[in-house]
């Protein structure tokens, strides 16, 4: 069986419909339902970080993605399991279809798209590759009922994305053909930072001052950032490596969001040896945004909050959360001002 | 005893934490219930405390992760620790397939007949899951 007659779920989303027993630390709720699609030969691209490349070493069977194995039922199990869902769980906001790198991608996630917007009534997002989908693909995508175009672009320069998902790593991705695919789909789905999603990983090589200065190109285009911190996934080619430094996710969680607000952006922000020295705000401000804790909160489409997705229940539980799936309390962000090291 | 299809054996007392306690020739083996192993998920990770340590009542022995979820054990009784299911900690997945039997945590010598949390007999936990249930 592959895609569109069944698609994958991520553990919290078969938690969630009761495909799987389970709970959440601290008692966080699940506000959007993930699939992926799934194909007998796999996805297509080789990105060295991703569970599902070409290369990595688990079988089809049994690969991962941000850090959890994903299951695989009957579409139509999950639209019904989530509409019987969304009925009681007021958390419950959205579906986010996630494609791979495959010839057929376009085609089969467009028919998802339909059948899940028309059998759950929720909001819809789908996750792209540029190199599978043509700007046409995206417009059929909205017009089909998605609200939602994101893109894991993943990495913030050209010469990291080449060598951990272009040619170097032999891997079908393109970087220009990324940027492309950005700005069609903000002319496809329109502007206003809403509709278009670029994921951005951090912890893959680059510092800070690139990770901002891409942030800022995003933003520039009409699309908006999703903030994902490197967790090595096992059966990868970097496996080994370890997570970014804390101080460094907080200090770029920051600045995305006073970017995202209108607060600041890249050219008022200073840079000591590639670090953020300077969020280009008075001090006293910043601090009184770091206090709110929002920033720190999971980026996406709304209600998008993957919990524990990029750190382990007990690095949570030790204060080592990377993104909060829910508003940080005072513990919380007592443990922040402490990490962010400004 | 059975509650839907959480099994609830007679022969053990309970914690409110969801452990179950053996008491055999002095000695008190530890797990955790068919009920929270069901209610948890697949339990991922799990470490416990060396042998020798030295326990006191509500002092963490342990932590147990699954997918999603974590939390720490907390011992019961005051003691020591005198061995260890290192089968449970390298194959964590017996917790869930075996709770009452592979997949049994520590063993505690207790130090003295004081020094016991309030341990629930079957029955008493039957009433109590109902509570947790209705929670």
């Amino acid at each position: 069986m592959a895609s569109p007659d069944t698609v994958r779920l991520s553990i919290a989303a078969a938690i969630t419909l009761g495909f799987k027993r389970g709970k959440f630390y601290r008692n966080a709720r699940l506000g959007c339902i993930n699939l992926l699609m799934e194909y007998d030969d796999g996805c297509k691209a080789n990105c060295l970080y991703c569970g599902q490349a070409r290369e990595a070493s688990n079988d089809p069977e049994c690969k991962s993605l941000i850090r959890v194995q994903w299951p695989s039922y009957p579409l139509a199990d999950v639209i019904s399991a989530t509409k019987e869902a969304a009925l009681t769980d007021s958390s419950l906001q959205r579906v986010c279809i996630s494609s791979l790198t495959s010839p057929g991608a376009p085609e089969d996630l467009l028919k998802i798209v339909k059948e899940v917007k028309t059998g759950t009534g929720l909001k819809v997002s789908t996750l792209i590759t540029p190199t599978a989908f043509k700007k046409s693909d995206l417009k059929a995508i909205k017009d089909a009922g998605a609200e939602n175009i994101t893109i894991a672009v993943d990495i913030a320069t050209p010469e990291l994305f080449n060598k951990l998902r272009g040619k170097e790593a032999r891997g079908p991705h393109k970087w220009d053909r990324y940027i492309r695919g950005i700005k069609e789909a903000v002319e496809v789905a329109g502007n206003g930072h809403n509709a278009v999603g670029v994921h951005l990983i951090i912890g893959l090589g680059e510092t800070e001052l690139e990770s901002v200065r891409f942030i800022q190109t995003c933003y520039d285009i009409g699309s908006r950032v999703h903030l994902f911190s490197f967790f090595p996934e096992k059966g990868t080619a970097m496996e080994k490596q370890f997570q970014p430094p804390m101080d460094q996710y907080r200090r770029i969680q920051l600045a995305r969001y006073l970017i995202d607000r209108g607060l600041t952006q890249f050219d008022n922000m200073r840079f000591k040896s590639g670090r953020l020295a300077d969020f280009g705000l008075p001090t006293r401000k910043t601090l009184a945004i770091v206090r709110q804790g929002t920033p720190f909160m999971t980026t996406g489409c709304s209600g998008c909050n993957r919990p524990f997705a990029n750190e382990t229940p007990t690095q949570a539980m030790q204060g080592l959360f990377r993104n909060y799936p829910f508003p940080p309390d005072p513990k919380d962000i007592q443990i922040i001002q402490n990490q962010l090291k400004i | 005893m059975r509650i839907g299809t959480v099994d609830i054996p007679e022969n053990l007392s309970y914690t409110n934490t969801h452990l179950w306690i053996k008491m055999q020739n002095g000695i008190c083996t530890l797990g955790w219930t068919d009920y929270i192993q069901e209610n948890a998920g697949d339990v991922i990770y799990l470490e416990l405390a060396d042998i020798g340590t030295p326990i006191e009542v509500d002092q963490e022995f342990g932590s147990i992760e699954t997918s999603k979820w974590v939390d720490k054990l907390y011992s019961p009784l005051n003691g020591r620790v005198v061995e260890v299911n290192k089968k449970a900690t390298s194959r964590p997945e017996v917790v869930n397939e075996a709770p009452f039997a592979e997949g049994w945590f520590v063993k505690i010598e207790p130090q003295s007949e004081i020094g016991f949390q309030h341990l629930m007999s079957p029955l008493e936990y039957f009433e109590y899951l109902k509570l947790c249930e209705v929670e």
